[in-house]
């Protein structure tokens, strides 16, 4: 799979201070890829290097295979900061129209403007000026901003903050929408919006604490928690050794396994046959929040 | 890159016509004020041979002077950081020095078009009140010359004070501006008694220094530097 966003041994300090240190990770072209990290961890800073704000101290960023070092690399990313970026004196429409002639030598006919305004449904407002919109508002108009380039890669910084539900939802479906040729790359708190959108992520704390699937990492932490009648430990541990089991505890009578979530079904259906009087049975299913805490807990 | 200057000349442009009521307002004050005094005195040498030559001087005088305060509104750096609008323009495909000249181009420019237009204007004015009718070219390719010059050196300077060094800079130099305009307003009946070529070589001589100092900082341009001086 072609590589969108290629961090190499990225290492940056500030003041004297590492804030990130040896980060490699990738996201692949077309990924929805959600960038994790307490506060400080360092992903705006990343972001500031993803967009040649900031240069590395030591490694490289890639994007499309091209360094960030050279400006051409950033002729196809569209970007919506933290800070919306937008021209407060200026209309929604010449916000996006400024943009329209940066990226294309021929600007687009109003068309595209008025359709991308549209898609965010700001078409009743392209006349008015930014400093009249709420936060919401800017945040929609700013992501607008960012697709008319018809960015391949699309890195935004905190999609959802500062929206209502309504708006939240619109901005993820305009994300859903992008993935098939767009490769999103958006750092966020919310967990629940990145394991919505995101099938990658990465969680950093200056430091990479893990890159990857989330749902081949929930897979192996899943597990099940079984109360068992009596005192059978013994028994249990001769059994659980013929299991493709990954840790186990006993803690009185309550059973819990770590193992994949694969063959969940295939342990609970063996301990019954088995002849073990279980009481009750308990699927743990890991979630994007566990891998995170996890993580950054052992990270840390 | 010739498309993002083109395109922060445009953004330059709309901004300014949001806000040109307020601006024609503001300038009109100053140009007004210095022509009410250009003509107390030519009223009051007129029919001397000396005339023609002071009637010059004002034209020049009073082009730079109020093309400079123009300039001071026109020049919107420390916008970009207050509307947190900077990394979004640092984003774009091309090095900041571009970034920063785009800017610099697009108040020049109307800058030095004012000036002329203001100069044909003032030519008009003093050929009305004196009754002398010429139309003087080295002023007005003096003016062009000196202006281009002069707000230039000075824009490319305040950028990049403004957005490559920290606060205390930028204090210093928004009273340098502030002081350089007081100084021009209030030198003005005393300066335009002077030989035209004395004005001239002034003004050429400001207009190197700055040039100097402008490709100094000019290559001293940092992305990085920029954002970080954001930070603090």
């Amino acid at each position: 799979m072609a590589k969108a966003i290629e961090f190499i041994n990225v290492k940056k300090s500030l003041s004297g201070k590492d804030v990130l240190n040896n980060i490699t990770f990738s996201v692949n072209q077309n990924d929805v890829f959600g960038y994790l990290g307490p506060n400080g961890a360092g992903k705006t800073t990343s972001i500031r290097l993803l967009m040649n704000l900031l240069k590395c101290d030591t490694g490289q960023i890639y994007i499309n295979g091209c360094t960030t070092e050279k400006p051409e690399s950033r002729s196809y990313v569209g970007f919506c900061l933290d800070d919306d970026g937008l021209y407060l004196d200026l209309t929604a429409y010449e916000n996006m129209e400024f943009f329209d002639r940066v990226y294309n030598q021929k600007p687009k006919d109003k068309s595209r403007i008025k359709e991308l305004l549209a898609l965010v449904q700001l078409e009743n407002t392209e006349n008015k000026t930014v400093d009249k919109f709420s936060r919401g508002m800017k945040k929609r108009l700013a992501i607008a901003r960012a697709l008319i380039n018809d960015s391949k890669v699309l890195v935004i910084d905190e999609p959802t903050t500062g929206l209502d539900p309504d708006g939240q939802q619109l901005v993820k479906d305009i994300i859903k929408s992008l993935s098939r040729n767009t490769t999103v790359f958006f750092s966020s708190h919310n967990l629940n919006d990145v394991e919505e959108l995101c099938e990658k992520v990465a969680i950093i704390n200056k430091n990479l604490l893990y890159s990857g699937d989330i749902k081949s990492r929930a897979n192996e932490l899943s597990r099940i928690s079984a109360k068992i009648k009596g005192n059978s430990q013994d028994k249990i541990e001769i059994m659980l050794k013929k299991l493709d089991i990954l840790k186990y505890t006993i803690r009185e009578n309550v059973l819990t396994l770590d193992c994949h979530s694969d063959n969940q079904d295939e342990i609970i259906q063996y301990l019954y046959s088995q002849g073990f009087s279980i009481m009750n049975v308990n699927k743990i299913v890991t979630t994007l929040h566990d891998i995170y805490f996890k993580v950054t807990r052992e990270g840390s | 890159m010739r498309n993002v200057m083109k395109a922060i000349v445009w953004k330059e442009y709309m901004s300014l016509r949001h806000r040109a009521k307020k601006l024609v307002f503001s300038v009109l004050f100053a140009v007004l004020y210095l022509v009410v005094f250009g003509i107390i005195k030519v009223i009051q040498i007129q029919n001397t041979p000396q005339m023609q030559s002071i009637i010059e001087n004002i034209i020049l005088y009073v082009c730079v002077t109020t093309g400079y305060l123009i300039l001071i509104s026109l020049l919107r750096f420390s916008q970009e950081k207050t509307q947190k609008t900077l990394e979004s323009l640092l984003c774009l495909p091309v090095n900041p020095t571009i970034i920063l000249l785009s800017k610099c181009f697009a108040a020049v420019l109307l800058c030095v078009m004012i000036s002329f237009f203001e100069s044909i204007i003032l030519h008009i004015i003093f050929i009305l009140l004196s009754g002398a009718i010429f139309v003087s070219l080295k002023i007005i390719v003096c003016n062009l010359f000196i202006c281009a010059l002069l707000y230039l050196t000075f824009s490319i300077i305040n950028g990049y004070i403004t957005w490559c060094m920290n606060a205390t800079y930028v204090k210093l130099m928004s009273y340098i501006t502030a002081l350089t305009f007081i100084g021009l307003v209030s030198s003005f009946l005393y300066i335009i008694s002077f030989p035209f070529y004395m004005i001239f070589l002034t003004f050429l001589g400001i207009g190197i220094i700055l040039l100097i100092l402008a490709i100094f900082f000019l290559r001293k341009v940092d992305k990085e530097k920029i954002v970080l001086n954001l930070q603090d």
